[in-house]
């Protein structure tokens, strides 16, 4: 084992941690492409051990989430049907894929994550007490920056549904939990606040992953000398960033992520046309 | 407490409910909470036990892992990498678990609609594994 790659390794996947875990995305939304970009490792591998590393960061991440109550249980079971189903058929579809495509795909789906965030308005605090509530969703939460309890009641289900389905395929093709579509949309579509979506997030995204990691686990596509620095690193950064989520103000954690995922977009798409990245191996 | 009981269908017309009267689902988020950790913990330690036992023995890791019927017969033969993929597969069975406790926690409180809608994720990721073990 080449100790130095699984420091890197290692680092890296603690890095995206802090970040999947502040934000509700799971880490692979940065895992797969700095992997595959910047160490050339196979992305199917990438991908398996993103989902594997994925499913850990949530394990680790959605505990503390849960204790603040960011995470809203009775909508994550709701929103985890579509997701967990577009899952499943999204890695049966990814095994088969060719990496270029999935690099296509990828690069597209962060870009668009990234440009929704920078342009998205913000969502409007709804009163519960005046509004219906037929699903049964709404919630509350104590926010530690703030000092405020913030309640709310999700909006437009049934959209909010329709793109799960949709994050799941896409999560489940690219071993990613699907966070990067569903924080967005929770909270510009379903006007569920963003650490409430983050924490909902944090926790679907590792039950989403559970099914790309076993397809990837009886494809082979699980590599020990790759997962398991990832891991190493996973779990430490979790614990990190979901730490750091009670004290960091939404509005920091935005901008991050959007510099983040553009730059790893566009260097996808990128590599898709076969053009090279600055840095990639 | 009317809220634990599982209302009629979503529609525009459905009664509403203010969320003080809600109950409260500290238990479930509870159980939610332990069920996590303890999966973490049995995964965290069998994946430090393979690293641990391969760094003793001056063994590598492997690149791949074996097929989940044959983790259990490595793990008696005290096989490192045994111990590592066993550590990969309780961590991918933990959600599993969980939404399983969830679809019990809910099931308590009388919820039957959200109890119904953990089954149905349950039988999906039922779905995913048994497609991966007949691979």
């Amino acid at each position: 084992v080449d100790i130095t790659l699984a420091v890197e390794l290692s680092l890296v996947a603690a890095g995206a941690a802090i970040l999947g875990s502040m934000l509700g995305l799971g880490g692979g939304v940065f895992l797969v492409p700095i992997f595959t970009l910047f160490f050339g490792i196979d992305e199917k591998l990438a991908i398996g051990a993103s989902a594997v590393a994925v499913v850990t960061n949530s394990i680790v991440g959605s505990s503390v989430h849960l204790r603040s109550r960011f995470t809203n249980l009775r909508l994550a079971m709701l929103l985890q049907i579509p997701t967990a189903g577009g899952a499943l058929v999204g890695a049966l579809l990814a095994v088969r894929a060719p990496e270029r495509f999935l690099n296509a795909i990828f690069g597209a789906v962060l870009t668009y994550a990234a440009l929704s965030m920078i342009f998205r308005k913000q969502a409007k605090h709804v009163d519960p007490g005046r509004i219906p509530d037929p699903w049964r969703l709404g919630a509350r939460y104590l926010d530690p920056a703030t000092g405020e309890t913030v309640t709310y009641i999700p909006q437009r289900v049934p959209l909010g549904l329709g793109v799960s389905g949709l994050a799941g395929t896409i999560s489940g093709m690219l071993g990613v939990g699907g966070g990067v579509i569903q924080v967005p949309a929770m909270n510009l579509l379903m006007r569920v606040p963003v650490k409430a979506a983050a924490g909902t997030s944090a926790f679907m995204v590792g039950i989403t992953a559970v099914a790309t990691s076993f397809v990837f686990y009886a494809e082979e596509h699980i590599d020990p000398t790759v997962v398991t620095p990832a891991l190493i690193g996973i779990i430490a950064g979790s614990q990190i960033g979901s730490r750091l989520t009670r004290r960091v103000r939404t509005q920091r954690l935005i901008w991050i992520f959007v510099a983040i995922l553009l730059y790893l977009g566009i260097s996808l798409i990128l590599k898709a046309a076969s053009i090279d990245v600055p840095g990639q191996r | 407490m009317s809220d634990l009981h599982p209302g009629p269908p979503p529609g525009p017309d459905a009664p509403t409910t203010s969320l003080d009267e809600r109950e409260d689902l500290a238990p479930l988020y509870s159980s939610t909470i332990r069920t996590l950790r303890a999966g973490f913990v049995i995964g965290g330690s069998l994946l430090v036990i393979g690293i641990l036992i391969s760094l003793y023995r001056r063994e590598d890791l492997l690149t791949f892992v074996h097929p989940m019927d044959e983790v259990m017969g490595n793990l008696v033969d005290g096989e490192s990498h045994a111990f590592i993929d066993l550590a990969f597969i309780v961590i991918m069975v933990t959600p599993v678990i969980t939404v399983l406790r969830v679809a019990v926690g809910f099931s308590r409180f009388n919820d039957r609609r959200f109890a119904i809608y953990s089954v149905v994720v349950l039988g999906i990721l039922a779905a995913s594994i048994g497609l991966s073990l007949v691979r």
